[in-house]
């Protein structure tokens, strides 16, 4: 079946072909498109490459073979290292090379003159080489295009990105096949029409599968943690003694949280306990590049015995020596789970290890549910999307700028990507619009038009600067705006130049800090001077305990499919038995005084507290969707008459204060609640939500309404940034119906505000709504009321804060 | 004045103050009054900013002049002024061509009113055809109205600053006001703000008693100020 060289160097290595190797192998020689399903550590790999490196043994390449593309920078440099012992060990004549953000431009340059064999690269480099006119030559030797990680980057923007990037590459290279290499999912069949043309006819690509009998049932385990559990709170404090005591029984392991400060908090935490010397390294993405290579490279050479990390590990790097994967804090999804512990003992005939620190009560519920589900191999259900309007927009600029094209043929080859098969041509001839001149119904701009057809009828750019700047802004995926920090401390007068650069930090944390604040960086506690030019400066303190807790609770929501286990076991008191006894007490002693939450119903509480009158709501669905439900619920309230000051929501629940008690008017609750609410009162919202105007700051960017960088930027004394604050409202005002606005609601509906997941709850406990009156606090209730004080404030309370903050200044000013 | 989604207008708590002698009354929404001689003065429009990025290659909404010019008919329709004073950078940049659409808007500003235009470092002066009066500067009592400060500028009202004020509850768009000078927030729809404890900003207030005026809804709060 292999040619006689590899099998010696598999027998030499004391392996044997697997089934699903094989079965690739095949299925590159018959030409078919295929999607590969297997665990990490099943060899995935080595099926994806294996057709390549035969096919390039056997006959001399002639230019690029295989394209292969990851997520991660750090992937793509660790999958060079793995190809190069076969390659070495064979002493094939094949040529391996990484392209991605940090290759210099003297390699690319080189890259583009003279290919490699095989290049690994990223979705970002693929859009900006297909937006050079150079590549089509490049591409046209294309054999193989491999996807990696594709579960975890299809359903994203930037998923929706490298779809049209493939649809160019099927024009460039029609003889090409493209391989997804996945992960487990709910449902292959989207992966599997996302790697192929779509036509008239839907068309899917084949499927192997690593069957689950090949790969051990995971082995996780919760914490059951000798200290008192908290009743709220990220930081897994409690539990530190035991996870380090953990650590000093395995060789080598992954410590995950959900967020740089909680990575940050961890790391510091650990290192105080670290009595044995264990070489502890941090990891995450706002860390300098070089500090986040020497990280990678010691894991990978046996240098360290733990790893902190977050997001940017989390993808199948198979770091062959781990033994332990311990995640802090909840999961948020079955599939996330599952892909975090595959990463553990990534042989495929061991199980993995994995043990799970809840943070505090909630958390143990939802740890519970997550290993129940993963136990049974259950999945977590990615919602199908449609394509990105500013995704959209960013990659026919590059198209055009790459080639001359007409409306037709470009229209064809962008619907041939699943994401946007159902693309209408209006919209998409308001895009080419909004490229051209800013897509706006006042006709201003025709005159600066960034792209023009020529007398064939085919747009082309006007000039080198619109390609220019394009490649200087590509594929800026803006999740969060991130402000550079710096060492240094503040100057009046002349402007000084920064101090050394220690990586990045979220511009909302950022925003909310005064001179004089300390808090986590990098592992150390910084001193916050100042903002200069949207730059952070700092100073390092002696001190130990940073002043600023910070928001931990993670980017993604807890997802529906464990958001229904969990109240599924909350309903079922016989299942609490699985429980630590600290939660079954909790949970009992909420039955006797209040009630549970049921898994199809709402359960609200309603009591008195200082002063105040508190609602708390228990959905379960998620931060996201619990803040727009709290933003649109203050608003009702107001209208009503109920006087509502505020309200804080988790993953769990939303608490709301008032000033005076609720109302007994009957079908009061029913009535605030109707799913009505997404109508008029969530439009009105929408103008002031800053949410929203995230949302829309995102798309500005992806879609190249605003640049981020100039050619000579860095040589100005001040960054010439536009607000999208201000261009939202002056849109909004003027234009409501404009394509980036379109753009941005599509975003809140699925991402930021989850209203699709919200008016599904609120369809589901139409009617089901269980109202508690109490003359206290319920034992639930606890962990949402402690965040009171902690988590940001939202809804018209802002204002007041700021009233609030300036009479205390003024007060303190007149002594 | 604010205006609500629904297009009903509240009016606005105005904010006395005093710079050398003479009393000004400031508006919420980014102007200030001096009643005595029925003036409202205004800094920083930057009509035109969006066209002008426009010819470089971002397209911001075309809609910002009306915009602007809509915002600050409003406020001279609530308070009836004899005169408008603009204190320059009122056009983004010194070859700005007004829109067609935006001539009538500045006309009906004009009507029945003196509209004087005083020059920023952006603006030399307004494009051909716009009505009012280009002067170098004005006073307003012992008060000099000019476009940026200056050294030893003893009572003096200015723009070109673009000042705004961070506290826990958001960053704002301030009036700035010392004994020596009182600095007006860019009023342009476009216009973005520097922090005012921004060298460049901070320079002309260190050392003295300042207070920082920030722009809220339907008032604004006054919050002192040592930098």
């Amino acid at each position: 079946m292999i040619p006689a060289r590899f099998q010696r160097w598999f027998a030499a290595r004391g392996w044997a072909l697997r089934a699903h190797q094989a079965l690739m192998i095949e299925k590159s020689a018959a030409r078919r498109p295929t999607l590969l399903i297997a665990p990490t550590g099943a060899g995935k790999t080595l099926a994806g490459f294996l057709p390549s490196l035969i096919a390039l043994a056997e006959k001399q390449g002639n230019g690029l073979h295989t394209l292969y593309i990851s997520p991660l920078k750090a992937l793509a440099v660790d999958i060079a290292r793995n190809l190069e012992a076969p390659i070495a060990e064979m002493a094939l004549p094949i040529r391996v090379e990484t392209r991605t953000g940090d290759t210099p431009a003297a390699r690319r340059a080189r890259q583009m003159k003279t290919p490699p064999d095989i290049l690994l690269t990223t979705p970002e480099q693929l859009a900006l080489m297909l937006s050079n006119p150079a590549s089509c030559g490049l591409f046209s030797t294309l054999d193989t295009i491999i996807i990696d990680e594709l579960h975890a980057i299809a359903p994203s923007k930037r998923g929706d990105l490298l779809c049209l990037g493939l649809a160019r590459l099927r024009r460039l290279a029609p003889g090409a096949i493209t391989i997804g290499l996945s992960a487990t999912v709910a449902e292959p069949d989207d992966l599997r029409h996302w790697l192929v043309a779509q036509g008239d006819a839907p068309a899917l690509a084949d499927i192997v599968e690593v069957s689950r009998a090949e790969a051990a049932a995971p082995d996780i385990h919760l914490l059951e943690t000798e200290e008192r559990l908290p009743w709220s709170g990220h930081s897994a404090r409690h539990a530190m003694a035991e996870v380090y005591a953990a650590l000093c029984q395995h060789h080598l392991s992954l410590i995950f949280v959900n967020t740089r400060m909680q990575a940050e908090m961890v790391f510091q935490m650990l290192w105080a306990l670290n009595e044995a010397g264990l070489r502890i390294g941090l990891h995450h993405g706002s860390l300098d590049v070089s500090q986040r290579r020497k990280v990678e490279a010691a894991m990978a050479a046996g240098g360290l015995d733990a790893v902190v990390a977050t997001a940017t590990l989390d993808l199948g790097i198979d770091w062959g020596a781990v033994d332990l994967v311990i995640t802090i804090g909840a999961p948020k999804g079955a599939s996330r789970l599952l892909q975090r512990i595959g990463r553990a003992n990534h042989r495929l005939d061991e199980p993995s290890r994995a043990l799970l620190v809840p943070a505090n009560r909630f958390e143990v519920l939802e740890c519970r549910a997550a290993i129940e589900a993963a136990k049974r191999g259950e999945q977590d259900a990615t919602t199908r999307h449609e394509g990105a309007l500013d995704v959209l927009a960013q990659h026919c600029l590059g198209m055009i700028a790459a080639d001359p094209i007409d409306s037709q043929t470009l229209y064809a080859e962008i619907c041939s990507a699943a994401p946007y098969a159902a693309l209408d041509e209006a919209t998409f001839a308001r895009i080419l619009d909004f490229i051209a001149n800013g897509g706006y119904a006042l006709r201003a701009y025709d005159r600066f038009a960034k792209i023009r057809r020529d007398d064939h009828g085919r747009w082309r750019i006007p000039n080198a600067k619109v390609a220019q700047a394009y490649r200087m802004n590509i594929g800026t995926i803006v999740e969060s705006a991130m402000l550079k920090v710096h060492l240094g401390r503040m100057k009046a007068g002349a402007r000084a130049g920064f101090g050394r650069l220690l990586g990045e930090i979220e511009a909302y944390f950022a925003e909310g800090l005064t001179p004089g604040d300390t808090f986590l960086f990098a592992g150390e506690v910084l001193r916050f001077e100042g903002l200069s030019e949207d730059r952070v400066i700092a100073t390092r303190t002696s001190g130990r305990d940073p002043m600023i807790p910070s928001y931990a609770g993670g980017k993604f929501p807890l997802s529906t499919h464990l958001a229904a286990r969990v109240r599924g076991m909350l309903e079922d008191a016989s299942s609490w038995g699985a429980l630590p006894a600290q939660v079954q007490d909790w949970l009992t002693l909420q039955a006797q005084k209040s009630g549970l939450p049921g898994r199809d119903d709402l359960l609200i509480e309603s009591f008195p507290r200082a002063g105040r009158h508190y609602l708390v709501l228990y959905p379960f669905e998620g931060r996201l969707a619990h803040q727009t439900l709290g933003m649109l619920l203050t608003r009702r309230l107001e209208r009503a008459g109920q006087k509502p000051l505020g309200f804080v929501a988790n993953d769990y629940a939303i608490a709301i204060w008032m000033l005076s008690p609720l109302t007994e008017a009957p079908g009061f609750l029913d009535d605030i609640l109707d799913a009505d609410m997404l109508g008029d009162d969530l439009e009105d919202w929408l103008h002031q939500s800053a949410l929203m105007k995230r949302a829309f700051r995102q798309c500005a960017v992806i879609a190249g309404l605003i640049e981020r960088r100039f050619p000579g930027a860095e040589k100005k004394s001040r960054a010439v940034t536009i607000s999208t604050d201000l261009i939202y409202d002056v849109l909004l005002r003027h234009e409501p119906d404009h394509i980036l606005l379109r753009a941005a609601r599509q975003d809140a509906a699925t991402g930021l505000l989850d209203i699709r997941r919200l008016s599904d709850m609120l369809m589901r406990i139409r009617g089901r709504i269980k109202h508690h009156a109490l003359p206290q606090i319920s034992p639930l209730a606890v962990p949402i009321m402690l965040e009171v004080g902690r988590e940001p404030i939202h809804g018209e309370a802002r204002e007041a804060l700021l009233a609030e903050e300036a009479g205390r200044l003024m007060e303190e000013a007149e002594g | 004045m604010s205006a609500t989604a629904k297009g009903k207008v509240e009016h606005a708590a105005l904010t006395p103050v005093t710079l050398a002698g003479e009393a000004f009354l400031l508006d919420p929404a980014g102007v200030a009054l001096h009643p005595e001689s029925g003036s409202l003065v205004v800094a920083d429009l930057h009509l035109e900013k969006a066209s002008h990025f426009a010819a470089y290659g971002q397209m911001l909404p075309p809609y910002e002049t009306r915009d602007t010019l809509r915002r600050l008919t409003t406020l001279v329709k609530a308070h009836a002024p004899r005169r408008i004073i603009c204190l320059g950078d009122s056009f983004h940049h010194k070859n700005s061509r007004l829109a067609p659409d935006a001539a009538p808007l500045i006309a009906e500003l004009a009507a029945g009113r003196q509209l004087i235009w005083i020059p920023g470092n952006h603006d030399p002066a307004p494009p051909p055809g716009v009505p009012g009066e280009a002067v170098e500067g004005f006073a307003l009592g012992k008060v000099q109205l000019r476009h940026e400060p200056v050294e030893g500028g003893v009572h003096e009202m200015v723009g070109h600053l673009h000042p705004a004020l961070r506290l826990r509850g958001g960053r704002r768009k301030c009036f700035l006001l010392s004994e020596q000078r009182l600095v007006l927030p860019a009023f342009g729809s476009l216009t973005g703000s520097l922090d005012a404890e921004d060298p460049a900003i901070a320079r002309w207030f260190s050392g003295v008693k300042a207070q920082a005026f920030l722009l809220g809804a339907g008032r604004l709060y006054p919050v002192p100020l040592s930098l």
